[in-house]
């Protein structure tokens, strides 16, 4: 182990050969990441350019501003769609980690706490969907949500992402609810609290972090989701972020560089979600896989 | 790109101004025909070629007759297949652009309607050239569509870099051209002298293979659109040259991905290639815009396609109405002022000649003196008419299943060239996904 | 599923295997009679909502996708017989028993990019597992900026694998890529280099960003694994004069089974589902070298519009998925509990 090599000889080169290392793991998740960047904040020219600038020579956000419609440019009636499909990812993604919470914290409660017979087979049916690829689906779903007039509209993909949250949802919070003593809810009911009352007044206050992992790879979730939202909402107007974005890879007239713009601006409220909430997230999903 | 926007703004001001003279006349005919009734909103569809200039025409065309038509782009790779989607989720695009290998199943599938029976059909069915017309029609000889433009492929060469190779003409067959791009190699003038039009998508590998055949005179598709490669040795001689260029280093293998052939002749822009071979108007980019292209202005030429006949593949692009539109009048007024005329006023054919070089499918606009003089600025305009006479067009398109045997095949020729399989193998394979698909 | 690879919680994991006491049917051991009653209504209606979503957009179209790969489907002419549920009409269209598959399953193609799939996933696996376990190792020891690293594996993990194509298309483009621009400046190459014209060498490229991006999720298992393991252990192998690859053997590795079974499966899966890099980096192409068994069931599905063979591609699939996590299953988890 690193540790305890850098530990036991507590020497200089140990100790230089592990910062090597670890600026290596940087450079190779961030690196990459951060030429998005200067990607999307260079013109194609210097991009193109031999030898290549590793810093932009003339930098500026004119790219965000070609793809905002703030400024003019060839391409704008095609990149006009960022804008909208950006609001269309906000309010799926919202909508549908509002119901996780909402209606996953409840059902993992209820998993949690109840082991009727039946309660076991129906979350070994919802763990069981977890097994199966979203892409087998499609075909059938496409044909499904057609005759419910649900493709191309918001709610149709609303209701789409949430079947495939839930299972994860419902995994994580039942196993945070586990790790809540029962003696809680039992002395609220004894108080004289109804379980709903003793589910909301009691449990939930101090499930913050339980609720806080689930709602975060929920909106990563659905923030990323390219496949179901380029399926089900074909209709401009009417699909998310990744697809629009993949859509204008395929655009002759469109520089790489406005592309890599539109690519940094979809990564980023996930990647700032992430950040933010990364102990939660390992905590909770760690919690919901390992026992023991 | 920056080219693009800059020739888009000045296209979409000359419309302005040109359209000026035209549009007084129009716009007095548009008055009468708009107030008749509130325009209902018209959906447009297009792949992506020269966005801003559409989008010029159509910013014209709601401006002086009221209308209100939306134009956006899908990107040419998926264009199809996302209509077809959008098609069977229940989304009307009224009007759509159509590569004319899906005319026939988009008709067949009830996507698109026939248009025999609107007003003022038969005046733009006789003002066509007879052969495009011909591909225009769906099996039943019933009009589909109405044209785009008329591609056509030709030979370009970067005249410059042969003179640089010590050469005075290019070359008039095929042998000389091989001869010619293995000195310029070996000179280390280019490093992949020889550009064809490999891209995997609809408009590349097919067409240049069609193209490849039709100009040695071999027969692809029989009487009965059935596939007859394997009886005709032409056709293998022409995949053993396929192979030898790519095998002598003369091809760059990054043409097997590129998206589009927009992509392809933009690598014709950097003055490394010397033979290209393409749809025509692309010349019209090459050789003449000096912003983007270094072999503008005029470095690139075109030359008569070698081969035994020198035929290339020759097809029409096009406008289609969708069947389930629900303001056919406004649909069809729209597709009239992109595929014909509105009021005789031939606009949009007219600016596509002059602006970007798209052949066209009504030869009186051949007469005209702007459309003759823009030609001027890129190619010796007879030398592009005596290759349009000997264009050559296949009815195989017609057929339900071609656009899924055009689609397969590309990868079996691309594997072909790219593993060095044998050609005898190669015609095999494609004679059995023919079978199994028709 | 695919789209949604964190955490797919390992099926062995079972209830039972993980509720805390012993199993009790009801909630509270009779202290208040009416509240027993009642509490398994309660209990029905809180899981409920999510049971029906998923009843109506998982269970039903899996049941009417298996019907699909058994029939000929025209989507434009939904002849035939139809079913109502819930008041939606679906189309049986023709029932043609196993034709889809046994055409599917006697196309060279499908082996092809069977054998192609097979090569993917190993070797994505493998490099997952090697990537993510190095990078636990080091992001576990102590250094200055720990939490800061830790905190940044989430970047390549939480990006869309749309923005991470279109990044690593930055990365490694032929005209423009940074990677070309670099070793150019470096003097390492004379002209840039094209990574996607060649299909094995786009293939492996692609591998390499999938793990770029899926990586770091292993790697945040193994370190939570990693840190549940006690101090001690090494202190006592160090006193024996071990080195460091006989503690990571002896030590390391054994105690990390129940994470490297979790990643072994969620690798596996997301490697046999990866279709969204393919879409943005090589569309399959060149020819059809990176045609992996999903994309070929997606293209059939969607860009020749044949749902039949196209949802039997895709349950073919699904089958060796399920397979795999049995056999992983016994493989390692097995092992881990009968020790």
């Amino acid at each position: 182990m690193p540790t305890v090599i850098a530990r036991s000889h507590s020497k200089l080169w140990p100790a230089l050969g592990l910062y090597g290392l670890v600026a290596l793991v940087a450079l190779w998740l961030i690196g990459p990441f951060l030429w998005l960047f200067i990607s999307s904040i260079s013109e194609q020219r210097d991009l193109l350019a031999r030898p290549m600038p590793l810093i932009p020579p003339n930098p500026s956000f004119a790219n965000y501003a070609k793809i905002f419609g703030l400024v003019e440019f060839h391409a704008q009636h095609q990149s006009a769609q960022i804008l909208p499909s950006l609001g269309n990812s906000v309010v799926v993604t919202l909508i549908v980690t509002a119901l996780n919470i909402v209606l996953g914290s409840g059902a993992g409660y209820a998993y949690a706490r109840c082991q009727h017979p039946v309660m076991k087979i129906t979350l070994y049916a919802i763990l069981f969907t977890r097994m199966l690829p979203v892409v087998v689906l499609m075909p059938a779903l496409f044909l499904i949500m057609r005759q419910l007039g649900l493709q191309n509209t918001l709610s149709g993909l609303v209701l789409a992402y949430c079947s495939f949250t839930f299972p994860f949802t419902i995994w994580i919070l039942k196993s945070y609810f586990e790790t809540i003593p029962r003696e809680l809810e039992e002395s609220a009911l004894v108080d004289g609290c109804s379980r709903l009352q003793a589910f909301v007044k009691v449990i939930l206050p101090i499930s913050g972090p339980g609720l806080v992992a689930a709602g975060a790879f929920t909106f990563v979730l659905c923030w990323n989701e390219f496949l179901v939202a380029q399926v089900l909402n074909s209709k401009q107007g009417t699909t998310t972020l990744p697809p629009t974005v993949a859509g204008m890879l395929g655009q002759a007239n469109i520089d790489y560089s406005v592309i890599a713009a539109s690519g940094f601006l979809s990564a980023i409220p996930a990647v700032i979600l992430a950040l933010v909430f990364q102990r939660y997230m390992v905590q909770g999903l760690t919690a919901g896989s390992v026992k023991g | 790109m920056e080219t693009l926007s800059r020739t888009g703004s000045i296209n979409r001001r000359q419309l302005m101004a040109g359209a000026g003279a035209a549009s007084v006349a129009t716009l007095s005919g548009a008055g009468r025909f708009g107030a008749a009734q509130a325009a209902a909103p018209i959906n447009f569809v297009g792949w992506t070629f020269r966005p801003d200039m559409v989008q010029g025409y159509v910013d014209f065309y709601n401006k002086s007759y009221g209308e209100k038509v939306s134009y956006s782009t899908l990107p040419w790779p998926q264009y199809h297949q996302t209509l077809e989607q959008r098609a069977f989720a229940g989304d009307i695009v009224d009007v759509m652009y159509c590569f004319h290998t899906f005319r026939e199943r988009w008709a067949q599938t009830g996507m698109i309607r026939t248009l025999d029976d609107l007003p003022g059909v038969d005046e733009l069915k006789k003002a066509m050239m007879p052969a495009n017309l011909e591909s225009l029609l769906n099996r039943e000889g019933k009009l589909i569509a109405l044209p785009y433009f008329v591609n056509l492929y030709i030979l370009m060469h970067n005249e410059p870099m042969l003179q640089q190779g010590g050469f005075d003409k290019p070359a008039a067959s095929f042998d000389e051209l091989i001869e010619q791009c293995v000195k310029l190699k070996k000179d280390k003038i280019a490093e992949y002298p020889y550009l064809p039009n490999w891209n995997p998508t609809i408009t590349g590998t097919t067409p240049q293979f069609l193209t490849d055949c039709f100009a040695e005179g071999a027969t692809v598709f029989d009487a009965k659109n059935r596939l007859v490669i394997d009886q005709d040795p032409a056709v293998a001689q022409v995949l053993e040259r396929w192979k030898k260029v790519y095998a002598l280093g003369l091809v760059t293998p990054e043409i097997f991905t590129k998206p589009s052939s927009t992509d392809v002749h933009r690598m014709m822009f950097t003055g490394r290639y010397a033979y290209h071979s393409n749809i025509s108007n692309y010349l019209q980019t090459i050789a003449s815009d000096t912003k983007e292209s270094l072999l503008a202005p005029k470095k690139a030429k075109m030359t008569p396609y070698p081969g035994k006949v020198g035929s290339t593949y020759m097809w029409t692009d096009s406008y289609v109405l969708n069947a389930n539109t629900t303001s056919l009048e406004s649909a069809w007024k729209l597709m009239q002022f992109v595929g014909g005329n509105l009021h005789k006023n031939w606009y949009v054919q007219q600016q596509w000649a002059i602006g970007s070089g798209l052949d066209n499918v009504y030869p009186d606009l051949y007469k005209e003196p702007a459309v003759v003089a823009s030609y001027a600025n890129w190619v010796d305009l007879p030398t592009l008419r005596a290759q349009y006479d000997k264009g050559k067009v296949s009815g195989a398109f017609k057929e339900q299943w071609y656009p899924e045997y055009d689609a397969r095949s590309v990868t079996i020729l691309h594997d072909m060239i790219r593993k060095n399989l044998s050609v005898a193998e190669t015609i095999k394979a494609l004679v059995a996904l023919h079978k199994s698909l028709a | 599923m695919t789209t949604l690879d964190p955490g797919r919680p390992d099926l062995t994991l079972q209830p039972e295997a993980s509720a805390s006491g012993p199993v009790r049917t009801r909630w509270f051991a009779g202290k208040n009679r009416q509240a027993v009653q009642s509490e398994g209504w309660f209990a029905a209606a809180l899981v409920s909502p999510a049971l029906l979503v998923i009843l109506l957009i998982v269970f039903l179209p899996l049941v009417y996708s298996i019907w699909l790969s058994f029939a000929e489907v025209d989507l434009l002419r939904p002849g035939g017989t139809a079913i109502t549920i819930f008041g939606m009409r679906l189309p049986l269209y023709r029932f043609t028993g196993l034709a889809n598959y046994s055409k599917v399953l006697s196309d060279p193609l499908y082996w092809q990019a069977l054998l192609r799939t097979v090569y993917f996933v190993a070797l994505f696996v493998i490099e997952a597992v090697v990537i993510g376990l190095a990078m636990a190792l080091v992001l576990n020891a102590h250094f200055a900026g720990r939490r800061l690293m830790r905190a940044m594996l989430l970047v390549p993990w939480s990006m869309s694998r749309i923005a991470v194509g279109i990044l690593w298309l930055g990365m490694l483009d032929a005209d423009f890529g940074a990677i070309n621009g670099i070793l150019y400046r470096l003097g390492l190459i004379d002209h840039y280099l094209s990574f996607f014209s060649d299909g094995f060498t786009a293939l492996n490229v692609l591998i390499v960003v999938y793990v770029w991006n899926q990586a770091p999720f292993a790697t945040i298992l193994f370190l939570a694994g990693l840190q549940s393991i006690p101090q001690d252990l090494y202190h006592a192998a160090s006193v024996d004069g071990a080195g460091f690859w006989r503690k990571l053997w002896h030590i390391t590795l054994p105690s990390l089974r129940p994470m490297m079974f979790l990643v072994l499966v969620l690798a596996t899966v997301n490697g046999f589902l990866m279709l969204d890099l393919i879409y943005v980096m090589t569309s399959g192409g060149p020819g059809n070298d990176t045609t992996t068994v999903t994309w070929l069931g997606y293209r059939t599905a969607f860009s020749f519009f044949k749902f039949g063979p196209g949802t039997a591609i895709l349950f073919t699939l699904t089958l060796i998925c399920v397979a795999l996590t049995v056999i992983y299953h016994r493989l390692v988890l097995s092992k881990f509990q009968s020790e």
